[in-house]
């Protein structure tokens, strides 16, 4: 067990290493996950002040979240993509996707299909045991040194507790959704964002999807966040599940 | 042994600060290092990637005692983890950077490659992992671990030990492991009580033999959680300290409420040397940490039911606690080989 646990973050580094060098394999093509951060319509921007769909202002200062075992469905046989991947908005410009780009084979595809964080072998990696960069590494920040594993969801930011305030945002109010464990490891709930598509050969090809924001807290539970601005998870699990389901949920499929 | 060790540390000082224009001759200096374990102890499982080897033990030694470890470089691990207290502090709550203080009593530090988890709750289950904790804990050292390495790789020593050791640049694998070897060698086990248990039969004066059997007893069940070699199960329990904890202990590494306010049964090796007792240092000495016992604790709900009023007479606390005095392994706490 112990060295199957070394064994599996030395084969995903491998994997994702070897994955970055090769050239596309004949029949295969450039798939791009391209996650787009909202707050309804709107583009989200760190450290920029929004009013949410309930009219509380807040500003949203981080953005993170694991995606895992991705799977383009397909009548011939699905594809499961092996590596994971941080998206996060501190590494991309303003107004950009944060996007996770794979090799995958030509074809009609069905549909998608992802995780939101990672499995149980993943979560129990070393992090010391990855180089800088990488996502399972500790120079993500990601990882929680008290307990075992990895925080699959962080959003961090400020906000204010009384409605059409006209800013700037209150800096003493915090919010801080940290989430992980196993059980709180979910497949996104895609639903009609979840469509069939066509990767033509030799051609890149983007599924966009949208993440609101405004879904996270009014979902299929609401968060007030003045009653429950903060969670490590085991600090406050009820609100990190509640924040996890309407995580799940908070993806679309991008406007043409 | 020692003298072995002062000589070997002596060479690789030498060579380390001579051959500093020179390349790194990898194979030159590290050798494996032979774990003398006390009789009865059973076999240490050490990890596959972090071996023993002296220039491994010997660079974690330096890094243990590093302050740069810490954010403003004013504590290292050294600071709240004192030889001549079993490596634990004489304080309740240690002083952090900026003399922030946690929630916890600092443990001490020996026959740690037994334990199956590290912490209180039993959260990090290497001793590898457990080095990323107090460093970036904001209460310890506060120190974003790649840029506490970022730091310590500019230590040239450091790098040249790294590649000898670890046949790789100074990085946070590095870190992780060498501390982990250095506490691994942190072995205890040559205490008064040893020298009776393995055959000196007058090693143990009349009371302390009578607190052992006191220990043992089902009465008191003592060692129902303070069992085996190293005197704990390594279990959680709660043992009634308050009706109403501030800390939930194990419940908040598994969110479950029969977890609550429990805590991971301490060693009892050593125990006159690490005071003050408990996991938040709230109990000053041992004679009432014996009185607590002997009350039989505050009604909590999780308290283990073994804790209960034990109506001691001051004869058997006396016994007791010179069994206890036992458990004293001077040699461990003046080992120059874990001096800095």
């Amino acid at each position: 067990m112990r060295y199957l646990r070394l064994f599996i973050p030395a084969l995903l580094l491998v994997v994702m290493s070897s994955s970055c060098e090769k050239d596309p394999e004949i029949g295969t093509t450039t798939f791009t996950l391209a996650v787009h951060p909202k707050i309804a319509s709107q583009d989200l921007v760190l450290g920029q002040e929004y009013l949410d769909q309930e009219s509380y202002r807040l500003m949203p200062s981080t953005l993170r979240f694991y995606v895992s075992h991705v799977t383009l469905t397909s009548a011939n046989g699905d594809t499961e993509i092996r590596d994971i991947a941080l998206l996060d908005m501190e590494q991309v410009e303003a107004g950009e996707p944060l996007t996770f780009e794979v090799e995958v084979p030509a074809g009609d595809y069905t549909g998608i299909s992802f995780w939101v964080g990672l499995d149980s072998l993943q979560n129990a990696s070393d992090p010391a045991t990855f180089v800088n960069g990488h996502p399972l590494s500790l120079s993500t920040g990601t990882f929680w040194t008290w307990n075992t594993g990895y925080r699959f969801v962080m959003l961090e930011g400020y906000y204010d507790d009384v409605q059409n305030t006209p800013g700037p945002v209150s800096t003493s109010r915090f919010f801080n959704y940290h989430t992980g464990t196993a059980p709180l490891y979910k497949q996104a709930e895609l639903g009609a964002a979840n469509v069939a598509f066509t990767i033509a050969e030799g051609e890149r090809f983007t599924y966009n999807l949208d993440l609101d924001v405004n879904k996270m807290f009014y979902g299929l539970e609401n968060i007030d966040r003045a009653q429950g601005a903060v969670t490590h998870t085991t600090s406050n699990y009820a609100l990190a599940q509640k924040f996890t389901e309407n995580f799940v949920r908070a993806f679309s499929l991008s406007a043409p | 042994m020692i003298k072995g060790k002062v000589i070997f540390g002596s060479i690789l000082f030498l060579v380390l600060f001579s051959t500093s224009c020179k390349p790194v001759e990898d194979d030159l200096l590290d050798r494996p290092y032979n774990l003398v374990l006390p009789a009865g102890f059973p076999t240490m499982s050490i990890p596959a990637d972090n071996q023993l080897t002296e220039v491994r033990i010997e660079l974690g030694k330096m890094l243990f005692f590093d302050k740069a470890l810490s954010r403003d470089s004013s504590v290292s691990c050294g600071s709240c983890h004192l030889q001549s207290h079993a490596f634990s502090d004489v304080v309740n709550i240690s002083s952090g950077i900026e003399g922030r203080k946690g929630m916890r009593n600092s443990p001490p530090l020996f026959n740690l490659g037994y334990h199956p988890y590290f912490f209180f709750d039993g959260g990090v289950p290497t001793l590898e992992l457990q080095v990323l904790a107090p460093v970036q804990d904001v209460n310890e050292m506060d120190h974003e671990f790649p840029f506490a390495v970022q730091r310590l790789a500019q230590n040239p020593a450091y790098q040249k030990m790294a590649q000898i050791a670890y046949k790789r640049d100074f990085d946070a694998f590095v870190l992780t492991r060498a501390i982990g070897a250095f506490e691994r060698t942190l072995v205890s086990g040559n205490s008064t009580y040893d020298k009776y248990n393995n055959g000196n039969s007058s090693a143990l004066n009349e009371s302390a033999k009578r607190g052992l059997a006191l220990f043992t007893s089902e009465r008191l069940s003592c060692s129902g959680c303070h069992s085996g070699f190293n005197f704990t199960d390594y279990s959680f329990q709660n043992n009634g300290l308050y009706l109403q904890y501030p800390d939930s202990g194990r419940m908040r590494v598994t969110t479950l409420p029969e977890d609550r306010d429990k805590f991971k049964v301490p060693s009892l090796r050593n125990i006159a040397l690490t005071a003050p007792y408990m996991h938040d240092g709230s109990i000053a000495t041992l004679p009432e940490v014996v009185e607590h016992y002997n009350n039989g604790g505050a009604a909590n709900p999780n308290k283990d039911p073994r804790i209960k009023p034990l109506t001691l007479t001051s004869q058997e606390k006396s016994d007791l606690l010179e069994f206890l005095y036992s458990l004293t392994d001077n040699d461990f706490i003046t080992n120059p080989d874990y001096a800095p």
